[in-house]
Parts: structure tokens; sequence; C-alpha cells
């Protein structure tokens, strides 16, 4: 549930970049840091470890203005992918408003893929949330290895695998070059906005 | 009345997200426009590379050294490109001897050097001395890591422990660090806290399943 503040009609809007390891989730908010950090004038903030893995987690907050008269602060998070630092990504979750399930388009990964969702919809619940309900979106990333001739899966296998149920929006994405990252953080920043409508109208 | 509101707060929002990231230039296109390396032989040397960067295992930097020893005849004849390849081949052995536990810069260094390769092996126009510059400043690079490698391997286990954890750092804003506002510094000391007591419990209550399986 987002925090709204009525008297200092202030909302703080929590979304997390979920998704398997080394799939790209601290490099989709590098991206957005490095593009936009000079209209969203923020800090980003990444704890990792000597193999520059996420370690806790990653932090990226940014202010987007007024909305229907409330000033509309947007948080922005990754969790670590590793399947060992579960009780990391239970804890980031809580509170969560919105997530961006950062897939692995890679053959190999597809499994990892399956794992990392089903864990989301186990540490969802454990906060007694319902992936089938909150605001959600899919990025399908490392699009642009198959310039480099490594298989990929395919939209539609990745659509089958991972959105065949959910239904929610989703990207072909490279969080590498930037290829929809913008639209991926547009839309779930949207569709979040859009859910907590009774609280700010 | 409601579906009105809800579209007026949706086209808001719409309007305010397109002003703060336009994303025109953000293309695949864009950043890969110009590199095609179709016919060239650091095609597959390249695909290692960004596979390298996403992951790193025995089989990728087995095939990455077994790469460059295969390109070393192909520049034989020219030493420049030949010591590029050189500095190419004890990174590689040393990040897949140490995989997740190599030093960060180890694989920074390894992009930039292959980077750096591409650069001069595909620039027939640079001019020789240009090229020099290039790769004397990867082999400084070099040294410096060789230095750091040996530092770290010096430290005593304690030391090097405290020493695991790369700082705090801020991203993209080159050598600047900017501070965080004290409402954020707070935010995220309470919430990097919470995070190590979830995760002391968790393995704690991992320890306390296996001392009751025992």
């Amino acid at each position: 549930m987002a925090f709204v503040n009525l008297k200092k009609k202030e909302v703080q809007v929590k979304v997390v970049y979920y998704g398997p390891g080394r799939g790209g989730k601290t490099t989709n908010l590098e991206y957005i840091y490095s593009k936009f950090n000079h209209r969203i004038k923020t800090e980003m903030v990444a704890i990792k470890t000597h193999g520059d893995r996420t370690l806790f987690f990653d932090f990226l907050p940014f202010d987007i203005g007024k909305i229907k008269g409330y000033d509309v602060k947007i948080q922005l998070y990754t969790v670590p992918g590793q399947v060992k630092y579960n009780a990391t990504r239970q804890l980031v979750l809580r509170g969560v408003d919105g997530v961006v399930f950062v897939a692995d388009a890679m053959v190999v990964r597809k499994d990892k893929n399956i794992v990392a969702l089903k864990n989301l919809q186990d540490n969802l619940a454990a906060h007694k949330k319902n992936i089938f309900t909150i605001p959600m979106v899919f990025q399908y990333n490392k699009m642009d290895l198959a310039a480099q001739g490594i298989p990929l899966l395919s939209y539609d296998a990745l659509e089958r695998s991972l959105n065949a149920q959910l239904k929610v929006p989703s990207f072909e994405a490279s969080a590498l070059t930037g290829k929809n990252v913008a639209q991926t953080l547009k839309k779930i920043v949207s569709l979040t906005i859009a859910s907590l409508q009774k609280e700010l109208v | 009345m409601a579906l009105s509101r809800h579209d007026n707060l949706a086209e808001e929002v719409e309007t305010r997200l397109d002003e703060l990231f336009d994303d025109n230039d953000g293309s695949l296109e864009g950043v890969e426009a110009g590199r095609s390396l179709e016919d060239s032989p650091l095609r597959e040397l390249r695909a290692i590379v960004l596979s390298i960067d996403w992951e790193i295992t025995d089989e990728a930097m087995t095939r990455f050294i077994d790469q460059v020893d295969r390109l070393r005849p192909s520049y034989q004849e020219d030493r420049l490109l030949l010591a590029f390849l050189q500095l190419l081949r004890p990174l590689g052995k040393y990040i897949k001897a140490n995989k997740g536990r190599c030093l960060p810069e180890a694989i920074q260094l390894l992009n930039s050097v292959y980077t750096n390769f591409e650069k001069v092996a595909s620039a027939d126009a640079m001019p020789r001395e240009q090229k020099k510059k290039i790769l004397m400043a990867e082999v400084v690079r070099f040294k410096e890591l060789k230095e750091q490698i040996a530092a770290h391997h010096g430290r005593k286990t304690p030391q090097g422990a405290a020493n695991a954890l790369s700082p705090p750092r801020t991203i993209g804003a080159g050598a600047q660090t900017v501070a965080l506002s004290r409402a954020d510094l707070a935010f995220l000391v309470s919430e990097v806290t919470q995070v190590i007591r979830a995760e002391f419990d968790a393995l704690r209550s991992e320890l306390n399943t296996l001392c009751g399986a025992r």
C-alpha cells in the first residue's frame, strides 16, 4: 500500500524490479539514472559484493511533481536475484505497490525465470498481496544479445511461459542499450498510480 | 464521473512521465550502429565478452581463452594488436580462476581492453601513435590491477573479509559523489539494518534446523 500523507499531501509509491540473478534489474536502474538524472535530479544507491552482484538492494528515489495536488514520490528498488538472498527479497517487497519482472530472454535462463516468478508469487503472498492483482509489467531483457548469435527465447515463447495467466503489459528490452527501459518504467508507474486513484481523487 | 476522473488522472500522469522520461535515442540501433563485425575474426570474441558481462562461467572463460589463442596467428604481423591479446589472456585466466571472487576491476579492464582492441583493429585510418597511446593506457591499467591483486592476496583474512564489500557508490556521477539527503540516508540505514536483521534471522533458523536434524 502506497504511503499517503493527507496532511502534507504527499504520496510515496514503491516499485520493485524483480527477477532472476544477472537478469538486468540493476542495469535498468543504472540506465534510468545515467540517462535521466538531469531531469529527475536524484542519486542512486547500490550496494554490491566483490563480484559486482547486488547484495542488499539498489535504491533510486525521484519525484514526478504534483498530481491532483499531491506531491508524488516514486521509489525504485531492485532485489538481489541470487536464490540465497530470499529474506532480503521478501523484506524489499514490504509495502510494494508495483512490480517490474525483469526476465532473462536467454534460452538457457528459461527455468530460472519461472523459478523467480514463482518466488515472487510466494513472497507477495507472505505480505498478503496477490500476484494477479498487483500492478505488474514484464520486461524481456537482453534482446541485444540476438545480434551476437546468442540463442534467445522469442517474444511469444516468453509470453507463453511467463505471462499466459497474468496477461500484464510486456516489453522486449535491452537494459544495456536502454531499449524500452523508459517505456517499462512509464508503464509501471502509470499502472501503479492508476491503482491508487481512490486515495488520490 | 468516476471514469472521467480516472481518465484525467491517467492523462496527467502520462504527460508528466513523458516529460521526464522522453527517450527517443535509447534504441538498440543508436548504440550498435556502425559496429557490425559480421565478417570480422573478432565476431566470436565479442560475443563471448558480452556473455561474460552477464555471467562468468567456466565454459565462457575457457571459450574466451581459446578464442584469444586462436586469434594470435591472425595478428602475428602486428605487434601492437598482438599486445592487446597478450593483455586479454592473463585477464581471462585470472577471472576464470576466481570468478565471482575476482576484483571487479578485472572485469572492467577486460571489457575496456577488448573494446579498445576492437577499436584499434578496425580503425585502419587511425595514426599508429594514437593506437600506441591507447595500448599504453591499457598496459598501465593492467599493471595497476596486478598490484591491486598482489595487495589483495597479501591481506590477512579478517581485513580481507572487511574489504569484501565495496563501499556504497553513486552511479553515473563519475568521480563526483553527491550526498544523499538526511531523510534518504536515515531511511536507507533503517532499511539496511532491517535487511541485515532479516538475513541473520534466516541464517539462525537455518542453523537451528540443521542442528535439529542431527
